[in-house]
Parts: C-alpha cells; sequence; structure tokens
C-alpha cells in the first residue's frame, strides 16, 4: 500500500464544509506482516482504524494492498455486518459521524 | 514535583533537573530500579511543567495526548496535528534512548470529574455545577472552560476506543464514578 492509495470522499467538493471535513477525518494502518526479508516474520492482523470526528458520515476508499481480498469491518454501529459483509479493497465505505471504525485485512487464499 | 534541585545541585535551587539526587536514587534503588516509574510531571511552582522531560527509566503522564485528542473529537484540532498523539508522542519523549512505553497516554484524570463523557447524565451533572457557580462559565478540571448553554464533549465511546488503539500504555481511571465501566 502507497500512502496515496488512501483517499476520502467529499460529496460536493465546493462545498465549504469539505475542509472542515477532511480536517477531521482520517485513518490509521497497522500492518501486521513485515517485509519478507526478515528471518521471523511477523504474521499478525493488518488493522485499519478510521476515525471521523465530523459530525456527518464520510466516505473512505478503503486502501488495495498487496495480498489482501477485503477488509472485515468491526463496527459497533452495525453489529449485523459482523464477520459477514467484508468489503473489498478499493472500495468506499461510509464511516459515521463522531465515530470510530476498525477493519481487519483478510488476505487471498 | 519530584526531580527539583536542592542546595547541594548546580543551578537554581528548587530547579527542576532530570539528574536530581532524587531521580537518581530511584533508578539505583534496587527495589524502585525493578518496577515502573510513573510520574505526573508537572507541579503548580515555577518551571512545574516538565511533560517529556524525566529521564530514562521513567514514564510520564501525557496530558498533550489527553488535550488534543479531545480537541480533535471536538472539531478543533486538525487531523495533521494529530499524528504524533498517535504514535506515542515520540516529538516529546523520544530522547536519551527513551521508549514509547515512557508515553502514557490517558483521557482523564483524578479531577473527580469525566471530561469527555457525553452521556446525557454526565451533561446534566456538569450543568448543574455550572449553574451552581452562578457564573457563565465554570472550569471543570483540567482548565476546561463549560460554558452554561454550551457543553461540547467529544463523543466518549470514540475516544476512548482511540485510546486502545494508539501506541503503547493506555490509561483509564476508575477513581471515579461517572467513568466506572471502563477498566483495563
Amino acid at each position: 500500500m502507497s500512502p496515496g492509495s488512501m483517499r476520502r470522499d467529499f460529496p460536493g467538493n465546493n462545498n465549504t464544509g469539505t475542509t472542515r471535513r477532511s480536517a477531521a477525518s482520517a485513518c490509521c494502518w497497522m500492518a501486521g506482516r513485515s517485509h519478507r526479508v526478515f528471518a521471523n516474520a511477523a504474521k499478525e492482523a493488518t488493522l485499519l482504524i478510521v476515525f471521523n470526528a465530523y459530525h456527518e458520515g464520510v466516505d473512505f476508499f478503503l486502501p488495495e494492498c498487496e495480498g489482501g481480498r477485503e477488509w472485515s469491518l468491526v463496527d459497533t454501529n452495525a453489529p449485523e455486518h459482523h464477520d459477514k459483509n467484508a468489503i473489498p479493497v478499493g472500495s468506499s465505505y461510509v464511516v459515521t459521524g463522531c465515530s470510530l471504525v476498525l477493519f481487519k485485512l483478510l488476505l487471498e487464499s | 514535583m519530584l526531580g527539583r534541585n536542592y542546595v547541594w545541585m548546580s543551578g537554581e535551587p528548587n530547579e527542576f533537573h532530570n539528574q536530581s539526587g532524587f531521580l537518581k536514587a530511584c533508578s539505583q534503588d534496587p527495589v524502585l530500579g525493578t518496577v515502573k516509574l510513573i510520574a505526573e510531571p508537572w507541579d503548580c511552582g515555577p518551571g512545574g511543567y516538565q511533560v517529556g522531560g524525566f529521564p530514562p527509566g521513567w514514564a510520564e503522564w501525557n496530558d498533550k495526548y489527553r488535550d488534543q485528542v479531545r480537541d480533535f473529537w471536538r472539531g478543533e484540532l486538525p487531523v495533521s496535528l494529530l499524528a504524533d498523539r498517535l504514535s506515542a508522542s515520540a516529538s516529546l519523549f523520544h530522547h536519551q534512548g527513551r521508549r514509547p512505553w515512557a508515553c502514557v497516554n490517558f483521557i482523564t484524570a483524578h479531577t473527580g470529574l469525566r471530561s469527555t463523557m457525553s452521556s446525557p447524565t454526565m451533561i446534566n451533572t456538569m450543568r448543574r455545577m455550572v449553574n451552581r457557580t452562578r457564573m457563565g462559565a465554570s472550569t471543570i478540571g483540567h482548565g476546561i472552560v463549560v460554558q452554561k448553554d454550551e457543553l461540547r464533549i467529544p463523543p466518549f465511546e470514540a475516544e476512548s476506543a482511540l485510546l486502545r488503539f494508539v501506541q503503547i500504555l493506555p490509561r483509564f481511571d476508575t477513581n471515579i464514578p461517572y467513568c466506572g465501566v471502563i477498566y483495563s
């Protein structure tokens, strides 16, 4: 994954709220796998933490990464999604306002 | 605060020094040298704010995490300033070989008030306290000024969840009734 592959979508880019939304939402990537050159390669889960301090939902595009198939959602705002609706890499997901969402990367088998 | 100089040290009397005799003694003590040492690195005396100033071997409460993350969730801090807070505040603590565990992130402390709570009960309690002062605003813990008619409190669940994911050492407080449900 490259840092540039993470992007958010703000409908109506001329809207004055765009800057405000951009400043209030972000995500944090926690890689669980180390580079293959290491003798004891880490094999932990790769996580994506998305936090949105804006009061409205913000559309996040979930990043593509090598060997990754889907992002599995851990979202207490929508418990019915647990373990059922994994989201393909590169797709978008609306993060509810004033909330934090955690994704776990599912690898290609 | 621990680490203030006394007459046998160079410099101003009572000035903080991270090589003070007491801090050295702590690291050399056979018992204290084997336990976790966590400082609340401020007091109300001159030069009393020393976050990041303690020597290796000590961890410190990080009030900048508390303040800036709270401001972020309240919409008063741009996200660009958040990265350092989410990575153990290296700009403050990464010196002299100190490790990320030197930074103890927390979102509330022993004030008796949960400044971050967003529940209706908490808001009502804060309103009552503000009203009791018979002023338009009141300072409640950590210098937070609460306006009588405007309570901008960050979402507790989100702030608490973020604390669990940031690098190293979260701290939850339990000695106050409003946050008895969070403990780790």
